[in-house]
């Protein structure tokens, strides 16, 4: 597979202008009402969508961190009409989100209270330490069963210690394999 | 950038957003070059010739 992807690559030679214009030539018609490009035309490739849409339910999200990937996120989870409150310990970032509909908390404490399930996405450990080991910590305001998802790239030891704290007060600790670009975040592609 | 060969006519990502991503001197990843599997479907191209070089 590796040989076949290398040859591949080193034999490539882009088409010529009226190599091109031929093949565009026999794709025109059935091309011309993008039946085929479901992402243009449909909601094929819409996650969001489908899942709303799907499962019918709305669930009640609270999300932590709102930097480049978290606010993107969250933003998506508002747009499918879940019921999301977001934390972040600059409270200015969360304003445009408030302003979408997104309840603000106070605290990560106050935040878990009464969700389903808590997404965090801080900047690194040291934040992951404040937002989830400080004194107003998520697990401690949540209820028994709420999930804990981190999502992004913390050192192992961190990510291990959410679990056994989580497992502690049975909640469900979890880390994510970490997610791809913000323009799919934004575009719930991820 | 291989673009799938049904963009071109429809709503087309080729001449209405790479211009502005080039002039804003942003970098494009393409994925599904085969519409996933639909545009093989429509029995027009083989996977041979199933994306174009703008």
């Amino acid at each position: 597979m590796l040989e076949q992807a290398l040859h591949a690559a080193r034999s490539f030679r882009p088409l010529s202008e009226a190599a091109v214009e031929a093949l565009l030539g026999r794709t025109a018609h059935a091309a011309r009402d993008g039946k085929y490009e479901l992402y243009k035309t449909t909601h094929h490739f819409d996650g969001t969508y489908q899942i709303h849409n799907g499962w019918g339910e709305t669930m009640r999200v609270g999300f932590i961190g709102l930097g480049a990937m978290g606010s993107r996120m969250a933003s998506r989870l508002v747009a499918a009409h879940h019921d999301v409150v977001v934390y972040n310990r600059t409270p200015e970032r969360a304003r445009p989100l408030e302003q979408r509909g997104a309840k603000v908390a106070a605290t990560p404490k106050q935040l878990a209270a009464g969700t389903d399930i808590v997404f965090s996405s801080v900047a690194n450990d040291a934040a992951l330490e404040q937002v989830m080991f400080g004194p107003m910590v998520p697990l401690a305001g949540a209820r028994a069963g709420t999930i804990v998802v981190e999502m992004k790239h913390v050192n192992p030891r961190a990510s291990r210690r959410l679990h056994e704290a989580a497992r502690s007060k049975r909640r469900r600790g979890r880390s994510t394999l970490p997610f791809r670009e913000h323009v799919q975040a934004e575009q719930g592609q991820s | 950038m291989p673009l799938n060969v049904m963009d071109a006519h429809y709503d087309s990502f080729a001449k209405q957003v790479v211009p502005v991503l080039v002039e804003q001197d942003i970098a494009v990843l393409g994925m599904k070059p085969m519409g996933d599997p639909f545009v093989l479907v429509s029995g027009t191209v083989t996977p041979w010739n199933a994306s174009t070089t703008p």
